[in-house]
């Protein structure tokens, strides 16, 4: 076996336009694959951190019936908000932190406006460290509570549309828990870009639970709260070990079950990727058969003479393989190797990017896994292996007298 | 020659015809003057009912002056007690005790958290909101009216009305969304006199976009042809 892989590695170099073209395929393709992969893990894991830092937690405790019912009726379904109930959910393992919310529809006016947003309302020492990402956005003024006991964060556009500033007050009006209307004023502490694309996300307000309570006349009570765990591995036995002690009065739902969206999007994504990056494989492979068909062609009087001089079928089918897996090889390491450099380096500078459905700019650190890396080079070098079945079969069967006269 | 005849003669069949029925707007004149008389002075009690099988009552003072302007002092439940609500032509506003300010709503949020919305319980004229055409009402004696909101400001991108022809008595209608979706249904019951005008005195609004929701609507009292001073219906007149 050595001898053989002596002689195919003896041919890949003398070889050397011909290498140089099958080894360039396989390293671009791995480049792409890795560079575009890398970057994929970077931008899926700054949204899944987004949207579990920033807005769902990574565990979810409501009423049971919560997630299925209409928002009409979700401030019925609601649950104790008082430190005995907070740190009953605090000491189920793996929790970090915990923080009690309401969510509900309202109205917000000031100078005779009034326009209809969505309301959270949160504890914000509370709220920090279960969605540490949180009141990232806001970039003007102070954050939910902190200049004032009611001081509330709107996004730009609804305090453009109420025609009101940070430090004016503004009243806040909704039915309550029984239907009644109610109201509360509170302070206008500071503002943040409206996120998305869509009219819902642009009329938005963070106000501090304790005005809200007042306002929908539930105090001590909310309509969720949030969990936030060490480890995000540890999410299933945080939910299990909450289901188990919470009984089925509450519905206890991890971030896959809040945000399915984020998996679909994933999902979506790895599914186009795939066929993006096997693409880009199957044309390199293409590349090496191509190469090592050429190369059979050339070398008939070669392979002639080996076979005269008593090299047998087995053996020149063998050689060829080799030499296939050795351009697959070289390429795939080199391009394993350029590909991860640049995420490496990457995932140490961070890429900012910027979305159109986004006013703020998101930082990406891209990495890649060794797993990723192991599946890539198997794959290329058994395929590039594969590649070179067909013109080392050709090579294998030719006949000997025939090769031999074969004009070089 | 005979042709033309022929057509005059069709044509003025067509409106002697014609002058026996009454056109949609003059249907849709006779609901509001039977619904939302031009002036009045009211009482009224709203139960809503709930998803969860409980329900809510509501008492309130509903008084309609001259030129589309509506009062509401509420009187029950006591979270409600002190509240106002004050209609001008198209604007609505809640007057909040415990603020001291009125507030600005908007016509089709939910009238206190029930089925009937802002625009509903503060009704002034649909012949203002809404253009009419007759359809087809599946009863010889009960006419259809098919509304469609004149601007975006109106309650309900569509409704359908059936009022029997008798009486000109409403019988139910359909709210929809300009998607055609049916938001609520309202069934008209229990025709009383109230001073002298026949009217439903108890209205039953499903909430169809929630199972078990519905919110009934009883008047009381209705006192008709008040002398009630324009200064009833300024907005800082309200809580006081």
């Amino acid at each position: 076996m050595l001898p053989l892989i002596r002689i195919a590695l003896r041919n890949v170099v003398r070889y050397r336009r011909r290498s140089l073209i099958a080894l360039s395929a396989v390293f671009l393709a791995l480049f792409v694959m890795v560079c575009v992969r890398g970057f994929l893990n970077g931008v899926q894991s700054a949204i899944r951190e987004g949207v579990i830092d920033g807005q769902t937690g990574a565990v979810q405790v409501h009423r049971k019936g919560f997630l299925a019912a209409m928002q009409g009726a979700s401030l019925e379904l609601d649950v104790p908000a008082d430190d005995a109930f907070l740190s009953r959910i605090a000491r189920a393992p793996h929790v970090t932190a915990v923080a009690p919310r309401i969510l509900f529809g309202g109205m917000v006016n000031a100078n005779d406006r009034t326009v209809f947003s969505l309301m959270s309302a949160l504890d914000p020492v509370r709220e920090a460290k279960v969605c540490p990402r949180r009141f990232d956005h806001v970039d003007q003024g102070a954050l939910v509570g902190k200049s004032a006991p009611d001081g509330s964060d709107l996004t730009g556009a609804l305090l453009r549309r109420i025609g009101a500033r940070i430090g004016d007050r503004v009243a806040v009006l909704s039915n309550d828990r029984d239907g009644v209307l109610n109201a509360v004023e509170v302070g206008v502490a500071g503002s943040f870009p409206e996120a998305g694309l869509f009219a819902a996300d642009k009329k938005v307000m963070m106000l501090p639970l304790g005005p809200s309570q007042e306002l929908l006349r539930m105090p001590g009570r909310a309509t969720e709260i949030a969990v936030a765990v060490d480890d995000l591995a540890n999410v299933g036995a945080t939910v299990a070990a909450l289901r188990a002690s919470l009984g089925d009065e509450y519905e206890v739902s991890s971030w896959h079950d809040v945000a399915p969206f984020l998996d679909d999007l994933i999902s979506t994504q790895d599914a186009v990727l795939g066929m993006i990056v096997n693409t880009f494989l199957f044309m390199a492979l293409l590349g090496i058969a191509n190469t090592m068909l050429m190369s059979v062609r050339e070398r008939t009087r070669e392979i002639g003479t080996m076979m005269a001089v008593g090299v047998r079928r087995r053996q020149i089918l063998a050689l060829f393989l080799v030499e296939a897996a050795i351009l697959g090889l070289a390429g795939g390491a080199l391009g394993l190797g350029a590909g991860g450099a640049l995420i490496h380096h990457w995932a140490g500078t961070g890429l900012h990017i910027k979305t159109p459905a986004s006013s703020v700019p998101f930082l990406v650190h891209p990495f890649i896994t060794p797993a990723f890396i192991a599946r890539v080079f198997i794959v290329s070098t058994v395929g590039a292996t594969l590649a070179a079945l067909y013109p080392a079969l050709r090579a294998s069967r030719l006949r000997p007298v025939e090769a031999l006269n074969t004009a070089a | 020659m005979r042709l033309r005849q022929l057509i005059g003669f069709l044509i003025v069949c067509g409106g002697i015809a014609r002058a026996g029925e009454p056109t949609p707007v003059d249907v849709l004149k006779h609901y509001d003057d039977t619904m939302s008389p031009k002036t009045f002075d009211s009482l009224i009690t709203m139960v809503a009912h709930r998803q969860d099988d409980t329900t809510r009552t509501y008492k309130f003072r509903a008084l309609k002056g001259d030129g589309d302007k509506i009062r509401l002092w509420f009187y029950e439940p006591a979270a409600a007690k002190g509240q106002e609500m004050l209609r001008v032509g198209d604007n609505m506003w809640v007057y909040m005790p415990n603020l001291k300010r009125a507030i600005r709503l908007a016509s089709r949020e939910s009238f206190q958290g029930g089925d009937f919305n802002n625009a509903d319980a503060l009704r002034v004229n649909y012949v203002a909101d809404y253009t009419p055409a007759f359809g087809d009402s599946g009863a010889k004696d009960t006419w259809l009216l098919d509304l469609t909101a004149k601007t975006k400001d109106a309650a309900y991108d569509r409704i359908k009305l059936w009022i029997h022809k008798a009486d000109f008595m409403p019988v139910k209608a359909e709210y929809y969304a300009a998607s055609g979706k049916m938001l609520r249904s309202m069934v008209f019951a229990d025709v009383k006199d109230f001073h002298g005008l026949k009217r439903p005195s108890h209205l039953v609004m499903k909430n169809e976009l929630a199972q078990k929701r519905f919110s009934e609507m009883n008047t009381l009292d209705m006192k008709l042809n008040i002398d009630v001073p324009a200064q009833r219906f300024v907005l800082d007149e309200l809580g006081r």
